[in-house]
């Protein structure tokens, strides 16, 4: 699987350009949801996308990541388009992105807790231990993704940046 | 494509480019009803690019939906407007005018007309600058050319499912 951000003009490695993401043959998926990747939609028909949303900046901006440049997320209405629309998956990246091994098992079910039914789960900072692991597994999830660590288990399975 | 943030910086005054006043926008406007008074009445009736609202509202549509990024236009839309901000179902009429432009984000629009139409949509453009994908929406059952401020303005009906 391979983990993308926005879809637009290069800045960082957070941003992929619509060739890139049309070229790319593998599973994508999409940490957010920017809102230029509802609006580059049709670059995505026909592909196997994840959506992996973070619940407390649905609807809002990025303006708490400084340095990045402005953008605004999709709003539920959005995201649910593209799942019905081109069938694509949904998952969860918690409510606020925190590291989850910084955090008390009661903290860490909290944010992997999302606020519908979601099959797959990917961890913010892929930070992940077995501990941390365990509670994903038992919160009902499916399978979970890292993209910096992981032993390749179903719960920490790895994804990797489309590379420029 | 035009950024966003420039789109609403031009929607901070109210009908920036001056619609409601412009003559030969009041003439479009007058071309755009009555052809879809023609084909119509509808169901449900979709603008993509809705701006204010000022053609939107007048559409014979027993619901009337409009698509528009902009908030500062949005929020000025009639009442009997109801903004969408992810098309829902078909509509049996679309509305795309002055959208179809290279500059715009035509393939997004291209997916709603994909996606959403389910019998006629109202193309209007400015020529020449019109993009070339237009030509691919449908089968064209009328079509118009007029003249419109600087340039002129080609309107054609299409029709899907055909």
């Amino acid at each position: 699987m391979i983990l993308c951000h926005n879809i637009g003009e290069r800045h960082n490695s957070n941003y992929n350009n619509r060739n890139e993401i049309a070229a790319c043959p593998f599973s994508l998926s999409f940490d957010g949801i920017y809102r230029n990747v509802f609006f580059n939609q049709d670059v995505l028909r026909g592909k196997d996308v994840t959506l992996f949303v973070m619940g407390n900046y649905v609807g809002k901006d990025n303006s708490f990541d400084v340095g990045q440049k402005p953008e605004k997320y999709c709003t539920w209405e959005e995201i649910d388009y593209l799942v019905e629309q081109y069938g694509f998956h949904l998952g969860w990246h918690t409510w606020s992105h925190p590291d989850l091994t910084q955090l008390s098992d009661e903290q860490v079910i909290k944010e992997i807790t999302p606020p519908r039914p979601m099959k797959y789960f990917a961890y913010p900072y892929g930070n992940v231990d077995e501990r941390v692991a365990k509670l994903v597994e038992e919160s009902g999830y499916e399978a979970a993704w890292s993209v910096t660590q992981g032993d390749g288990s179903q719960f920490q399975k790895r994804r990797q940046y489309l590379n420029w | 494509m035009q950024p966003i943030d420039e789109i609403e910086k031009s929607y901070k005054a109210e009908d920036p480019w001056h619609y409601k006043t412009t003559p030969d926008d009041i003439n479009r406007k007058k071309k755009l009803i009555d052809l879809a008074s023609k084909f119509g009445p509808y169901e449900r009736a979709l603008d993509i690019g809705a701006g204010e609202g000022w053609i939107t509202q007048d559409l014979p549509a027993k619901e009337i939906h409009g698509y528009e990024v902009s908030d500062n236009a949005a929020s000025r839309f009639p009442e009997n407007v109801k903004r969408v901000l992810a098309p829902q179902g078909k509509y049996d009429l679309i509305l795309a005018t002055g959208i179809f432009y290279g500059h715009y984000n035509w393939q997004l629009f291209m997916e709603f007309i994909r996606n959403h139409a389910s019998k006629h949509i109202l193309v209007s453009s400015m020529v020449p600058g019109e993009h070339v994908c237009v030509n691919e929406i449908g089968k064209v059952i009328h079509q118009e050319e007029f003249k419109y401020r600087h340039c002129n303005q080609r309107t054609r009906m299409f029709q899907v499912g055909l």
